[in-house]
Order: C-alpha cells, then structure tokens, then sequence
C-alpha cells in the first residue's frame, strides 16, 4: 500500500518594502532546506523551487506581492508554517 | 566673441561639468581611470564526452574559488564596517553553493557545452527575469548576480581584473557598472571615487561606497565618452556633480573639502555658536533641509531651530509598494523628537516618471508638465489623506507644517485644505491626540504661483519658495540637459524678480516665507534674498558652516542695496560680476576649522 504524500499550501503576501531581495531570499532558501519535503514558490504563473537561491530571486517578487506556497512531503505542514511565518513577520526588516 | 555660458557659474574650456544623482557622499580628487566589466567573448567550444568530467571539475573549482574570495571579503567588510555591509556578500555565497545552479550548469556540461557558456545560461535566466523587475530596488540585484557571474567566469577563463590601465592610487573609477566586490578591492588598493553611467542609489556598490566612505556618483550616462582616460576629475559626492579638467580654484576648493565627517561635526558645532544675524543686527533663521531621517544628528548638533524642508519622496521610491500609515508615522515621529520646532513636511511631490507603474496606469508626454505633485495628490486622495493621517498623528503635540508642492492655482490649494481639514477632524475623532499647531502651506515653485502670490498668500498659513524649479519652469530649460543647462540661471534678474515678488507678498500678508533650494544655501544667493527681504532660509545642515560664517560677516544695509543693484542689471552674467566685485569669497571649511583651532 503506498503511502499518501503529505501535501501542505498556503499563499502570503510580501510585506517587505524591499521585496523579496538577497537577504530575505537567502533566509527563506536556509528555512526550506531545513525540511525534507519538496517546497515550492509561485509568483504568478512562476513556480520555482524554494530552496534554490536563484530561484527565489527569479520571482522578482516586490512588497505587496502575492506568493503561494506549496510542500509535498514529510512535514509539508510544519514547513510551510515555517515560511509563512518567516514572510508574514517581514524576515526581520523592521519599517 | 566671449561665449556667455553661465551655467549657475561655469564657464569652461575642456573643462566639461556632468551631473548625476548623488550616491555616496564626499569629495574626491584623482584621475579617471576607465574600469570596464564586461568580459572578452565565450568560447564556442564543445567539450568532447571524455574531457566533460573534467570539465565539470573546473566548473566546481572555480565556484569554490569564487565563494574563497567572496568569504574573504565578507570577512574584511564585516571587520572593517559592520555584519550589516558583510551580509551583501551573504546572498552572494548562497549563490554559488546554490545546488539547483550547480545541477543546471552540470547537467548543460554533459551535453557538450563548455563550462563558461553552460554557467552564462544557467544565470540568464534569473538575471533576466530580475532586469526586467518593475521594482528599482529587485533591479538592481541584478548587478549582484552579474558580480559572481564575472568572477566565476574570470576564474574559468584564466582572465585577470577589469582591463585596469594604470595604478589604482587616487584613481576615480569610470564604469557602465561597478560590481560591489570590485570596488572593495580597488578601494583597498586606494581607489578615490567611482562614476557610474547606470546604477541606482540603493545598489549594493553605492551602500559599500558609502560604508567605506568613497565618494561616488551615479547616471552619468556619458561618463566613458565625456571622461577622457586620465584626466583629472573633482568629484562631488555630495551634489551628484562630476567636473572634468577642473580649474585651479575649485581643485584647490575640493582638496580642503576632502576633510572628513569629523570636519563636519566641528563646522557644525562652530556654526551653532555663531549668532543668528547679520554684522548689523539683521536676524535671520536657517532651518534644516532634511531628506533621511539620519540626518537629523546633524541637525540636532548644529542647533537647528527647525526643519524647514522634509521632503517624503524617498519613502515611496524605496521599494515596489507604499508605505502603509504605521511605517510613515515611525519616519515622520523621529522628525519631531529633535528640539520643539517647527516640522514642514513635504507631501509626497512626485511624478508619473518617478512613480512605481503600478499605481499610475496611464503613460504621459511630458511628465515635467504633467501629473506630479499635488495634481497627483487630488488624484488619488486617498494616498494623500494616508499621508496626511499619518503626519498629524505623528505630530501629536507637536508644530507641524504640512507642505503642498507643485502648486498652481488657489483652487488646488483649497481642494487640498479641504481633505486636510476633513481628515483632522477624523483624527481627532478617532480619539488621537492632535498637533499643537497645524499650519498649511504651499512650494512656490510655478511661475503661476509666483505671479500670484499676492492672493495666494492670503490664504496660506506660509510659503517655501523653491527656487530650483522656479528658475527651470521660469527659464523653460532643463538644468540636467547638457545643451540647454547655461539657461539655468538663478540669478538672472528675471528671477530675482519674480523672488522678490513672493518675497513681498508674503511680508504684506504677513506669512513666513522659506528660502529652501539651492540658491538659500549658497553665500551668494542668501545674500541676495536677505537682501530682498527674506529672513528664513533652509538648507542642507552640511552647508550650514559656511554660510553663517559668510552671513555674519556681512552688513544688511550692504546686502539690501546689492539685491537692488542686482535687480538693474540685464542679466545673469552681469549680476554675477557684481556679486564678485561686492561681496568676499566665501570662505572654505578647511579655514573655518583652522579658525577653530587658532
């Protein structure tokens, strides 16, 4: 009997004024390494895959953004709870 | 035949002055060295199938050389400045360790590729996409992306560093492009300023520049072809301005001001003992022009008594979208915690050419003319109302002056009264505290304002007099087009005119007028406009040395019958002679703190 994947999605907004730019892409790709389970990013009709550094930034995603979320995989849920949170809390930008 | 190019005081040979925006801040002497990024063409190899393993070697070992590097840096700028500018080479790292890029380029390689032309696709993707960014700010990332790109394919291709002719020693960088790492290392090697054709002022080399204190300017956009390799070069950092082959005064000028940031905080400290007035009694009060928040330590210690010009701009072009109410109200509150005076803030005076696309829709033909201050605020009253919401909470129990620019006829500035005045009361119904005083005010800086100001001051609580784009729309002539730029001429009767005009019309009425461009903060113009009756100027807190010390060392009884005499001449060359003959150069600040010292 296969064993059904753990599927997890969510969609955030980026609330940075500067977008999704080097510092915050290089945070989200650490958290979603961290995680075994497929983690993807999609801006758009853009899906990229969240722990590839290129990738992220390649959603040229600005402040106002809407980003979706999508994990397939052990712990799917807990990993995009963990992004969601990164994002939602500005990846630590203040302003 | 003399050529009668007063372009606001230069008058040249192959002396050529360029302006861009300003980026990093200082002054710098040297010789302009052309740095050229862009690399010698790919090979168009295919690899053979037995080489590809080996290939693919090189490929791994010129990442791990590049990250080498690049760790290198990040260490030497963390130490140097700060885990902040560290953190520019930090995205830089997960770049080259990216495992998806690295797939990629591998994956090209066993196709036959060779490694340079395999990694430059592998990045054009991303690249792209990012150049194409609607957002200034993700753009310009982009330059970070072309930085590794260089590197790893540097290593590669066996080839060394920029095509640099010369020594670096004092050398002022000319560039299309400048990637950041570039100019940590010619930087370390004593590189004096850089000049970028493109570039924006958030780009990473700009940060370094200012962290590492090189003075840089950027969007000169025909620096290669108007710097001729080797010629000497003042740069202004400061102002955005570039002179080429500069005459001896103003190298002689531009060494005494390379005096760094602790000459400053002295002029300053000297500045706010000097009493506010004229030889004779003539008091006058000069406010701060403010236009980022870190500022305002300058202004505090120059004993400021207000600031007169806080312009918002900034705020709405850092980033893709608009700064909600909480974020502005932070910005806006630090204003109000230096000293108790009054706050002016500018809403924001922005145009369609500067606007993110996304909320103006519709394209213009003339943008100068066209929708851009207040006319852009009637237009989207509700930005306007959040930005006004936002400076009356912020100024709760504080003086707050709300700036309009652009302003044109009375009824825009009634339209506007109007939703200010409404959103007043919703804030004071919503249960804030509200300011202590609230007064509305308009830029002058139409000529239709100026020409009217008479009933315009009749109705406004004051006026900031922007000479800048008055001299410009006055003069229907672009100071930044090279060919049109000697009809810049502030100093040309017309526009002391139609200046006094406003000045005038504010007096009868009894409102303040504000001196705040450039003309208030050179020796030259402020003596022109205390002359003509104005007695509050604002500017910039580093020009604040120099032209107290220029002040109060004049009478006003000489200042007034200079602006009369200026008022009779035919034109701008000719007042510019009489303000030569009459007044004393204004002193540099490398005396004012020789005097300090003696």
């Amino acid at each position: 009997m296969a064993r059904e994947l753990e599927k997890a999605g969510a969609t955030v907004r980026i609330r940075n004024q500067l977008g999704l730019h080097a510092r915050p892409a290089a945070l989200l790709v650490e958290r979603a390494k961290a995680f075994p389970c497929e983690i993807f990013l999609s801006k758009d009709s853009l899906e990229v895959n969240a722990k590839s550094i290129m990738g992220v930034l390649m959603l040229a995603a600005e402040c106002g953004s809407k980003v979706t979320l999508r994990a397939e995989g052990d712990r799917a849920e807990e990993a995009v709870e963990a992004i969601k949170l990164l994002i939602k809390g500005r990846f630590g930008e203040d302003e | 035949m003399k050529t009668n190019r007063d372009t606001g005081g230069e008058r040249g040979n192959d002396r050529r002055v360029l302006t861009g925006r300003a980026a990093a801040p200082g002054v710098a002497v040297g010789r302009a060295v052309p740095f050229d990024p862009a690399l010698p063409n790919l090979p168009d190899r295919r690899v053979p199938e037995d080489e590809r393993q080996i290939e693919i070697e090189r490929f791994k070992k010129a990442l791990l050389t590049t990250a080498q590097e690049v760790r290198a840096f990040q260490a030497n700028v963390s130490e140097q400045l700060g885990e902040e500018e560290g953190r520019i080479f930090g995205a830089h790292l997960a770049i080259l360790e990216d495992q998806l890029l690295i797939e990629e380029v591998v994956r090209r390689i066993e196709e036959g590729m060779n490694a340079p032309v395999a990694f430059s696709e592998a990045m054009a993707g991303t690249i792209g996409r990012l150049s194409g960014a609607k957002n200034q700010y993700l753009q310009e990332r982009t330059l970070d992306l072309l930085d590794i790109k260089r590197r790893v394919l540097a290593h590669l291709l066996g080839w060394g560093e920029g095509g640099l002719t010369g020594g670096i020693q004092d050398a002022i960088l000319v560039a299309p492009e400048l990637p950041p790492s570039v100019l940590l290392q010619l930087g370390n090697e004593g590189a004096a300023g850089f000049i970028i054709e493109g570039g924006g002022p958030s780009s990473h080399t700009v940060i370094l520049g200012k962290a590492l204190g090189i003075p840089g300017v950027v969007g000169v956009s025909d620096a290669r072809v108007a710097i001729p390799s080797g010629a000497e070069v003042v740069l202004d950092g400061w102002k955005g301005q570039v002179v080429v082959a500069p005459r001896d005064e103003e190298r002689e000028r531009a060494l005494a001001r390379r005096a760094g940031p602790e000459a400053l905080r002295e002029g300053l400290e000297w500045a706010r003992d000097l009493p506010n007035q004229t030889r004779d009694g003539y008091q006058f009060r000069i406010l701060a022009n403010v236009e980022v928040p870190s500022e305002l330590e300058l202004v505090q210690l120059a004993g400021m008594e207000g600031i007169g010009l806080f312009r918002t701009e900034f705020l709405f072009l850092q980033g893709g979208g608009f700064p909600d109410e909480e974020q502005q109200i932070r910005v806006y509150r630090q204003l109000f915690g230096v000293g108790n005076g009054w706050v002016t803030i500018r809403t924001f005076d922005l145009g369609a050419d500067r606007f993110p696309v996304s909320v103006l829709r519709f394209p213009e033909p003339n943008p100068a003319l066209g929708v851009r201050g207040i006319r852009l605020a009637l237009r989207r009253p509700g930005l306007f109302r959040q930005q006004v919401r936002a400076i009356l909470r912020a100024g709760a129990a504080g003086r707050v002056r709300i700036l309009l620019p652009m302003v044109t006829t009375l009824e825009e500035f009634r339209l506007a009264k109007g939703h200010i005045e409404a959103e007043a009361m919703e804030v004071r119904r919503a249960g804030y505290p509200p300011p202590a005083m609230l007064h509305l005010g308009i830029m002058v800086e139409t000529p239709a304002a100026a020409l009217d100001a008479l009933a315009l001051a009749e109705e406004v609580d004051f006026f900031a007099l922007g000479t800048n784009d008055l001299v410009q729309y006055t003069m229907a002539a672009d100071r930044d087009n090279a060919a049109v730029s000697h009809l810049y001429q502030p100093y040309h009767p017309v526009l002391l005119r139609l200046v006094r005009q406003v000045i005038e019309a504010a007096d009868r009425q009894g409102i303040e007028a504000i001196a705040c461009g450039e003309m208030a903060s050179e020796p030259w113009g402020a003596s022109l406009l205390l002359g003509m009756g104005a007695s509050c100027l604002s500017v910039d807190p580093h020009h604040l040395p120099r032209l107290k010390s220029f002040l109060t060392a004049t009478e006003s009884r000489t200042l007034k019958e200079l602006a009369q005499a200026a008022l009779a001449r035919r034109d701008g060359q000719e007042v510019r002679d009489l303000l030569a003959e009459s007044l004393p150069e204004p002193a540099e600040r490398m005396e004012i703190t020789s005097r300090i010292r003696s």
